[in-house]
């Protein structure tokens, strides 16, 4: 079963567009022009119960806008959406109760209260019972370690601390969903950690659906099964992320250092066509090869005929170059992969 | 929402608000001290206007300190308990309404509760205070009817002036800018309703008794209770235009949210 | 020269910042006028059957309310708002970097927002003038000079009552009360709503002593010609006295929350 469905869905944003200066601002209070910005265009999403998909694309791509239309903050301007086969919009009061979400640059929590009495107001807020209060307190100030964090105010927590205090908080009410916008942006490493763990638990343990956005791709690897990429409004791969390594991923790479001065033309003309030096010092080398074509060992032993190589290092396929490639224009993804 | 349920919210939002509200004390005090000038300020007006002239159009001062005051009164009771919705320009700019669609409680009675005025405190007093004295000082033939119709009165004139200023307040949805003197303004047309309101021209007096019914939250009440005028029993519509105005604006606000866009993030 | 340029700079912006949200600009300065609807009435209800009142005729009266509405429009409640909302947003810590100082940029701001919104204002006032047709302008260049120069003052001060209640908001949480008990003050004792000739004894001495009266009682009084000239001079050396002592107590107050900021941390 879909808890998540979209079809064609689109959101348009009008914003007033001015012209500089005094007079740029005079004109703009007679005459005033906009434009539309189309943040979301025809996207189709099929998200079943307890799937984890990280959702990813560059600055501006519509993550976030998404995220606020199936959350029942925005109203989309076209298409159709369901979440748990309800309207977030329309069924908003209804959709809440079965969603958590999470805004990396937002709060939950009233700032200037001790944590727990938020906690307390958005059990009521929520019509949370006792007893699942109880446990799930229990629970995850055990996973999150909030046990120090619960007397204190907002106002008086660090960035990862407050965090953490979010995630319970939008799982306190076990939401079937929970929506993760940029969770882990600003945090340290050992809070991601942490923080991917407890995802990791949650999805496993309860099969809560996740959908996460994040800049960073230690999440999704981590974290999700299925990836979801969007670049200008629309979505250019939904898939697994090995389908995506697999299919676009051709190039590895090899980096070695020499035990002598590496004679850089003669490397240079000893590597064959789909080999390619992109890196170059005095004894240190990378070179990209597609992965189809040629075996490390093969490319090592080219390499050895050119340099005196003491030490090599394999770098594996990443999604991060994928994605990078797919953010700057280089790679062109088909839909399906 | 069930009734016993926003009750039992509204409580404890409020409950939340006081402890916040305590932990300003400062800010706490002033609030209550700068309710109570104000109100003086006001009656201070009125004694020096009164102090030059003979009674206006049959008015005499301490009839109209008892408008004043009952109007300061309602007016307390809204800014101590609903102070929030001055805040809905902030929260659209900020993008933290976000926070109140993402949860299973109307967003409307999280903005009226997001805040309380503790200046309203001081009106209160004040209100009560000036009533009391006012009350003295004039001559109301007080038959059954006049005493059931207060606490309709109190009810329903908080619930007019919040409607009103709520609805007010929800122009933050299409004026973006980050000050909006809009409610303001309708707030201010309150005034209107502190004298006689046939001191008014008629598209004014049609304003205020139809358009933005403050009429109905100080001078009718006052020609009924005084016996002024033989339409006086008009002040019972109070409750049914109090129904018209919260209905009013809570279309208002749903089709205000429609153009929320949630900004920042 | 270089710093002249970075306040006009601070004007500059100010201007398109009022006008940015058109419909704002337009409510804010209709705005200005419903409050004085309400005053008008009520005074013209008083004067029917009373020809003068407290030396004041109909004729003066409209022309002192429209001064009042007038001096009021030029620091309108978004320049107010303005002042006060860097502190609550918590950008102050970006104003703090700049190598501006605050009073000055503050005031900057508030002259491009009185720019803004005055110029409308005072046009629409002069319409309607014209239209219920009363003729009390002053008729001598010199009288007109004092006038100005009273207007003058009138922001000055306002700019520094405003300033000076902006900057409780370093202690408050940014409810609207301090503001609205602001406006109280100034409204009633710079006689507003209700000229200071009006007041009894007791109360008018304490408003004469008062730097508020500069606001509006006194502009408006030379306005429709019933300062008596012998006192003007007298009256604008006050005036000047008040504008230092404010501003030096703008500094001090300045001081003191810079201490709140930078120890406790806001
Ligand atoms: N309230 C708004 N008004 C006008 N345009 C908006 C608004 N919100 C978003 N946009 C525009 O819509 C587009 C998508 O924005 P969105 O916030 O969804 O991007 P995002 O993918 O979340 O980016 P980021 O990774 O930077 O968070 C951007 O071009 C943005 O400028
Ligand atoms: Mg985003």
């Amino acid at each position: 079963m879909n808890v998540i469905e979209t079809k064609g869905l689109c959101k348009s944003f009008r914003s007033p567009l001015k012209k500089p200066g005094v007079l740029g601002a005079v004109r703009h209070l007679f005459r005033p022009e906009h434009r539309e910005i189309v943040a979301v265009t025809e996207v189709d999403l099929a998200i079943a119960a307890g799937e984890s998909v990280a959702y990813v694309g560059p600055n501006g791509a519509g993550k976030s806008t998404t995220i606020k239309m199936l959350t029942g903050i925005l109203l989309p301007t076209g298409g159709e959406v369901r979440v748990n086969g309800l309207h977030p919009y329309h069924q908003r009061m209804r959709n809440s109760k079965n969603i958590g979400v999470v805004f990396g640059q937002r709060t939950q929590l009233w700032w200037d209260i001790p944590v727990i009495e938020s906690f307390t107001l958005l059990r009521d807020i929520y019509e949370v019972p006792e007893k699942t209060y109880a446990e799930n307190l229990a629970y995850f100030t055990g996973m999150l370690g909030l046990a120090e964090l619960l007397h204190q105010s907002a106002r008086r927590l660090s960035l990862g601390q407050r965090m953490r205090c979010d995630l319970a908080v939008a799982l306190m009410h076990n939401p079937a969903i929970v929506f993760l916008d940029e969770p882990t942006i600003g945090l340290d490493v050992a809070v991601k950690e942490r923080i991917r763990e407890f995802l990791k638990t949650v999805n496993r343990e309860r099969g809560v659906t996740i959908m996460l956005t994040s800049h960073d791709l230690g999440d999704i690897e981590d974290v999700c099964r299925r990836l979801i990429i969007i670049d200008a409004g629309r979505i250019i791969y939904d898939g697994s992320i090995q389908g995506l390594l697999d299919r676009y991923v051709k190039q590895r790479s090899i980096r070695i250092i020499a035990s002598a001065r590496i004679d850089q033309p003669s490397a240079a003309r000893a590597m064959p066509a789909g080999v390619e030096i992109v890196h170059a010092d005095e004894r240190e080398m990378t070179v990209e090869f597609d992965r189809f074509r040629y075996t490390a060992k093969d490319v090592l032993e080219i390499i050895m005929t050119a340099a005196e190589v003491v030490d090599f290092q394999l770098e594996e396929p990443d999604i991060e170059r994928v994605v990078k490639n797919v953010y700057e224009g280089r790679l062109e993804l088909e839909q399906g992969a | 929402m069930r009734l016993s349920r926003t009750v039992f919210l509204f409580s404890r939002f409020l409950a939340q608000n006081i402890k916040i509200k305590l932990e300003y004390k400062a800010d706490f005090i002033i609030m209550l001290f700068s309710g109570s000038v104000l109100q003086l300020l006001g009656v201070m007006f009125l004694g020096v206007l009164y102090s030059r002239i003979p009674p206006i159009q049959g008015w005499t001062m301490w009839e109209i300190v008892l408008i004043l005051a009952s109007i300061f009164f309602t007016e307390g009771v809204v800014s101590f308990a609903f102070e929030g919705m001055w805040r809905i320009v902030r929260l659209i700019n900020l993008g933290d309404m976000d926070r109140f669609l993402l949860r299973p409680v109307s967003p409307i009675l999280q903005i009226l509760t997001y805040d309380i005025g503790a200046h309203g405190i001081g009106n209160m007093i004040t209100g009560v205070i000036l009533c009391v004295i006012a009350l003295s000082r004039t001559e109301i033939l007080w038959t059954w009817d006049r005493i059931l119709y207060l606490p309709v009165l109190i009810v329903s004139a908080a619930a007019i002036r919040t409607a009103i200023s709520f609805a007010a307040n929800c122009s933050g949805f299409w004026l973006t800018s980050f000050y909006n003197a809009f409610p303001l303004m309708v707030h201010q047309m309150a005034d209107f309703a502190k004298y006689p309101t046939t001191l008014f021209t008629e598209p004014i007096q049609f304003f205020i008794t139809v358009v933005l019914p403050y009429a109905f939250i100080g001078y009718i009440p006052a020609v009924y209770l005084f016996h002024k005028q033989p339409w006086g029993a008009a002040a019972w519509l109070a409750p049914l235009v109090a129904v018209w105005c919260v209905l009013i604006a809570r279309a208002v606000f749903y089709r205000g949210l429609r153009r929320y866009d949630s900004p920042g993030n | 020269m270089l710093t002249f340029q970075k306040y006009l700079r601070h004007v500059l912006c100010a201007i398109q910042e009022t006008t940015a949200y058109r419909a704002s600009y337009f409510i804010n300065i209709v705005s200005q006028f419903v409050s004085y609807i309400a005053i008008f009435f009520l005074w013209r209800a008083v004067y029917t059957g009373n020809s003068v009142i407290g030396g004041m005729d109909w004729n003066d009266m409209q022309g002192y309310l429209l001064i009042s509405l007038f001096t009021s429009a030029l620091i309108s409640g978004s320049s107010e708002f303005r002042v006060s909302r860097s502190i609550w947003t918590g950008n102050i810590a970006v104003e703090l970097v700049r190598p501006v100082d605050y009073q000055k940029a503050n005031f900057s701001i508030t002259v491009g927002n009185g720019i803004a919104e005055g110029v409308l204002v005072a046009a629409i006032g002069i319409l309607f003038a014209l239209l219920i047709g009363f003729a009390v302008p002053p008729a001598s260049p010199a009288a007109w000079l004092c006038f100005l120069l009273a207007v003058a003052f009138s922001f000055i001060t306002k700019f520094l009552i405003v300033y000076i209640f902006g900057l409780f908001t370093f202690w408050t949480t940014g409810g609207m009360g301090l503001s609205w008990l602001r406006r109280g003050l100034t409204d009633f004792f710079s006689g507003a709503i209700i000229p200071l000739s009006f007041f009894p004894g007791w109360l008018k001495a304490a408003a004469d002593v008062l730097p508020f009266r500069g606001i509006v009682s006194v502009p408006a009084t030379i306005f429709i010609g019933r300062l008596p000239p012998s006192q003007i001079l007298a009256t604008f050396a006050v005036e000047a006295a008040w504008i230092a002592a404010l501003w030096w107590l703008a500094r001090l107050i300045w001081h003191f929350a810079m201490r709140k900021v930078t120890i406790h941390g806001g």
